[in-house]
């Protein structure tokens, strides 16, 4: 059954790749905190990983190590290491290894374990990366891109989003996207090729979606908060996509049915 | 043997909250502690096997066309009674309860077992049957509010339990399970660890994945 280059691995480990500098970027700036974060994320990712590959025979995926890096750029913060493994472990088991492991979840697991820490340990602050981690993502977000596993469609309809809202609440646009933080989300937890919407005319609804939530969500007196804006953004719009999937399919068929009929 | 049987069925094998999923709103509100969730247990409990047995004393003289309109009758009047007696006798919890012993009239639970069992067994067998339900729903209950508890303030029945961090040394209380969301995590880990026991209880699959045909072109 395994013909071709293009398996689940293959586009883990792209996801993987194309995560790496915004990886690296988030540890040059907020020091030995992300790298911590990423730590225990991936060991609590590989444990659970193996008790699902023992019981129920789900094969491993090399995503773990996305998640790691994902969780350790949004989640950079004063977190104690039995914080970081209980939210990956929510995360992880809930959020990816319950539904039959990689591919067949409904939410990122990344954005399961962010949810969990923001709301279980609302006192801990989380730095936001700046314009340099920004550029980071860029070169992963282009790659992504070329190969086709970030869909074009989804990541123009989340900066026509972000754009149009910001006109709408005048507020600054330029301040959003140059912020490291919500960009990576927007790229790498919206745009993840799994937990969002599968349909083409979904897409562009799912980022529009996700660009417009994570606005509304961010500005809190005049400063954006773009990790917890970003992540719930993200969790909502993923929740919301097999039900735009499912819309969109309805309205096909229907569009397909003889009008008389 | 039998009657035995209608009490202990509901309490795990058919338990109301987790198999029938039915009092989810309560069990979701009122188990931020454990001493509102005894409390709703126990009104909970008294509450439908006082229903189950007036309605099983009357079941054969109740008009079939309007009999959910009796049922729900009976039952909220058996709840303000019982919203009564919890203000007169304990109010500061009656308050914490806010709405949720008057909202048992809606409780799924009541008006399932009246419809399901009362209306078609003697009062006997409809007293115990009630009783499982009510205890099955009052484990459930207590189970999530002592993990709520514990987990969200450190204390059980409001005693401290865990050394709170003050200066922080300690457990941190984890604010995330006094949250309706943790409610629901614990009861769908609940259900998930009831279900990989008991795997009777596991329901066939909604859909089936079809084998992989062949491209067909014309």
């Amino acid at each position: 059954m395994r013909g071709g280059v293009w398996h689940r691995d293959t586009l883990a480990w792209l996801i993987v790749a194309a995560t790496l500098p915004a990886a690296a970027g988030a540890i040059a700036g907020f020091g030995v905190a992300a790298l911590e974060a990423m730590v225990w994320t991936l060991l609590a990712a590989l444990g659970w990983q193996l008790v699902f590959l023992w019981t129920r025979a789900q094969p491993v995926s090399p995503i773990a190590v996305a998640t790691a890096f994902a969780v350790g750029v949004l989640a950079a913060g004063d977190f104690q290491p039995w914080q970081m493994l209980l939210a990956a472990s929510f995360g992880i088991v809930l959020g990816e290894q319950i539904f039959g492991g990689w591919g067949r979840n409904i939410i990122n697991p990344a954005v399961a374990t962010l949810a969990f820490l923001y709301f279980a340990f609302p006192a801990t602050p989380v730095p936001t990366g700046g314009a340099p981690l920004a550029l980071a993502v860029v070169p992963g977000a282009l790659m992504l891109l070329v190969t086709g596993v970030l869909s074009w469609q989804l990541l123009l309809a989340t900066l026509v989003g972000v754009m149009a809202t910001s006109l709408a609440m005048d507020q600054a646009a330029g301040a959003v996207l140059s912020q490291g933080s919500a960009l990576f989300g927007l790229v790498f937890l919206a745009g993840d090729p799994v937990a969002s919407s599968a349909t083409r005319p979904g897409r562009w609804f799912q980022g529009a979606l996700a660009g417009v939530l994570l606005v509304l969500f961010g500005w809190h007196d005049g400063v954006f908060d773009g990790p917890r804006a970003v992540v719930l953004a993200t969790l909502v719009a993923s929740l919301f996509a097999p039900l735009i999937d499912a819309a969109v399919i309805a309205a096909t068929i229907r569009s397909w049915r003889p009008p008389d009929a | 043997m039998k009657w035995l049987r209608v009490l202990s069925h509901p309490i795990l094998d058919n338990n109301p909250v987790t198999l029938q999923i039915l009092g989810i709103c309560s069990a979701l509100a009122v188990t931020t502690s454990l001493t509102t969730a005894a409390t709703m247990a126990v009104a909970l409990t008294l509450v439908l096997m006082a229903s189950s047995v007036i309605i099983s004393t009357i079941r054969r003289h109740i008009p079939s066309s309007i009999r959910l309109i009796v049922q729900i009758t009976l039952i909220a009047s058996l709840v303000v009674v019982a919203d009564e007696i919890i203000q007169a006798y304990a109010f500061p919890i009656s308050q914490r309860l806010s709405i949720f012993v008057g909202l048992i009239v809606t409780n799924c639970l009541v008006l399932g077992r009246a419809e399901a069992f009362a209306m078609h067994n003697p009062p006997g067998p409809a007293a115990l049957d009630a009783l499982g339900n009510g205890l099955g729903y009052s484990l459930i209950l207590l189970i999530v509010a002592f993990l709520r508890e514990l987990f969200g303030a450190g204390t059980l029945f409001g005693w401290p339990v865990l050394p709170v961090a003050t200066d922080g040394s300690g457990f941190t209380p984890l604010k995330f399970m006094l949250l309706a969301p943790s409610a629901f995590f614990i009861l769908g880990l609940l259900i998930w660890a009831l279900r990989s026991v008991r795997q009777g209880q596991i329901e066939p699959p909604d859909f089936k994945i079809a084998p992989d045909t062949e491209e067909r072109r014309p």
